[in-house]
């Protein structure tokens, strides 16, 4: 998919002041895959919190729009 | 790519999508488009699709449950997509899918 994806989610979670960390899914095929199956979910970008998946990129721009959803993503500190 | 044309008596993925579509989630409003002419890939392929759907099984489900129900029928019965987009509403939350995102801008590069 590219790295455009990837990187309109990580504008969104700055945007939004969001503490998150990257883990880079091509460099390691077993988590890449081991993700998908985890999950049920075929694609990347994921964003997860507690272990869960939240969701890939069009589900996370749309749930933005949501006060009470961004209320519960840990926000940066600065 | 060919025999598997041959194989399903020329009818396009978009046809193919939005039948598979149709038939799970009976929409009250459907939209497949064919987006690869926006990427850098081979003319005819058929890779990319925005879908959009507006349906009373949605009621209740999350957005994540959602998605996970369309992207799991699509990537298991329609092989070689390469990127969904997916707008998925109730009847009860919208009319129309005049709201639904635009495709990001592809900025070229096919790099997997």
């Amino acid at each position: 998919m590219g790295p455009r994806f990837s990187r309109t989610i990580v504008g969104l979670l700055d945007e939004n002041k969001v503490d998150y960390w990257t883990f880079d899914i091509l460099e390691d095929a077993e988590v890449r895959q081991g993700l998908k199956e985890y999950s049920e979910w075929p694609t990347y970008p994921q964003l997860y919190l507690d272990g869960e998946l939240l969701g890939g990129l069009d589900v996370i721009k749309e749930e933005l729009k949501n006060p009470s959803f961004v209320e519960k993503l840990p926000k940066r500190q600065d | 790519m060919f025999v598997t044309r041959c194989l399903r008596n020329m009818t396009s993925r978009t046809e193919i999508i939005r039948n598979l579509l149709t038939e799970k989630f009976k929409p009250t409003l459907l939209e497949v488009k064919c987006e690869s002419d926006q990427h850098n890939v081979p003319k005819g392929s058929e890779m990319h699709f925005y879908v959009g759907v507006i349906s009373d099984e949605f009621n209740g489900l999350s957005i994540l449950q959602r998605h996970r129900q369309i992207s799991k029928l699509v990537y298991e019965q329609v092989p070689g997509i390469h990127a969904l987009r997916i707008h998925a509403k109730s009847p009860s939350e919208v009319s129309d899918l005049s709201d639904a995102p635009d495709a990001p801008k592809c900025l070229g590069g096919s790099r997997r």
